[in-house]
């Protein structure tokens, strides 16, 4: 106080009411300043607070292991399942890998003839139309003449023991 | 406040003994640096906020392979640029939105954000910033707001000196042009 008497008495004034109203001034020019450097975002307040702790919770859980909780009468199911998986594993892969698959190569030659001999294939129509809707036994035997597949149709039928045939 | 040197910060983490310690004290120095950069390029305060944590999970997580080729706060702020880069792309992908037209949307939401100044000129750089291609956005905050010595700028983003100088002046100048037009 004993300054401001000492300025009042060099012949300095300041307007009414300054010092009252500098401290304000001078926080909201700070703002201003820290708006701009951080390009007019604002921080809600306090965020900062409480950050470091939820990280640390984060982190906490993001590296705790937890035990998955098993009951005592559910101890002996894990291995008896196991053991299940572990059976019906061998049993398909056993029967995927080692089951003989039968295929037409796998047929002797006098298999064949036999089957054939014993069933008469003229007497079922369908598959007669079977083997012709295949065609490739007619493409492959060649002709010397040409003839129509019709004929040969009406031939076969009529003729020719197609057993006879295949069996050639 | 005092700050910790980054060795010793390193050390007190990687000591099982006091690593939560050393991890509070990286945390209480630089989260409200990384929370600006963050917030600069996620705009919306409470994406940065999720980036922020993912950032000092994965800090975490690294700081283990830290072999202090750069400083720490270098090699952090890298972390927190590819997640804010990341998030952004997850974001435009969802809101099934180009890059730019998710510059163009968070810029118009921002008129309305509480956590962001009232200040017309502010926002009138914003929508500048928002017309820029990603790099050169970039480029101008990291220069601009965070005042970046152009050589770390270049290590931070992977590019040479020259490049950022250059790119940075075409920023500075489109950003110009823009607000001398609006």
């Amino acid at each position: 106080m004993k300054k401001n008497s000492i300025h009042t008495q060099a012949g300095f004034k300041v307007p009414c009411g300054y010092f009252d109203q500098l401290t304000d001034r001078v926080l909201e020019n700070t703002q201003d300043q820290e708006l701009q450097d951080h390009a007019g975002f604002k921080m809600p307040e306090d965020y900062l607070v409480s950050l470091e702790d939820r990280v640390m919770s984060r982190l906490g859980q993001e590296t705790r292991v937890i035990p998955l909780p098993v009951s005592k009468t559910k101890q002996w199911l894990y291995p008896a399942l196991a053991m299940a998986a572990l059976f019906i594993g061998f049993i398909i892969i056993n029967g995927l890998f080692t089951q003989d698959k039968v295929t037409f190569a796998d047929l002797e030659d006098q298999e064949i003839t036999d089957f054939l001999v014993d069933v008469d294939f003229m007497q079922d129509e369908e598959s007669v139309a079977l083997l012709f809707a295949d065609n490739t036994i007619l493409k492959e035997i060649e002709m010397e003449e040409n003839i129509t597949d019709k004929e040969l149709l009406d031939y076969l039928m009529e003729d020719a023991s197609l057993n006879q045939i295949i069996i050639e | 406040m005092s700050t910790t040197p980054d060795k010793e910060l390193i050390s007190l983490i990687l000591d099982k003994s006091t690593t939560n310690q050393g991890f509070r004290a990286l945390l209480a120095q630089y989260q409200e640096q990384l929370y600006w950069q963050i917030r600069k390029m996620v705009i919306v305060h409470d994406d940065a906020d999720d980036v922020l944590q993912n950032v000092f999970i994965k800090i975490f997580k690294g700081v283990k392979n830290f072999k202090g080729d750069s400083k720490l706060s270098t090699w952090m702020f890298r972390i927190a640029y590819n997640e804010s880069v990341t998030f952004l792309n997850n974001k435009a992908k969802r809101l099934q939105l180009s890059s730019q037209e998710l510059q163009d949307h968070l810029t118009d939401k921002l008129e309305a954000d509480v956590y962001f100044t009232s200040d017309e000129i502010q926002l009138a750089l914003k929508k500048a910033l928002a017309q820029l291609p990603d790099r050169q956005r970039e480029v101008f905050n990291l220069r601009y707001y965070d005042d970046l010595k152009f050589k770390i700028i270049a290590q931070l983003l992977d590019l040479s000196e020259g490049a950022v100088k250059s790119t940075y002046h075409i920023a500075a100048k489109k950003v110009e042009q823009f607000i001398k037009e609006d």
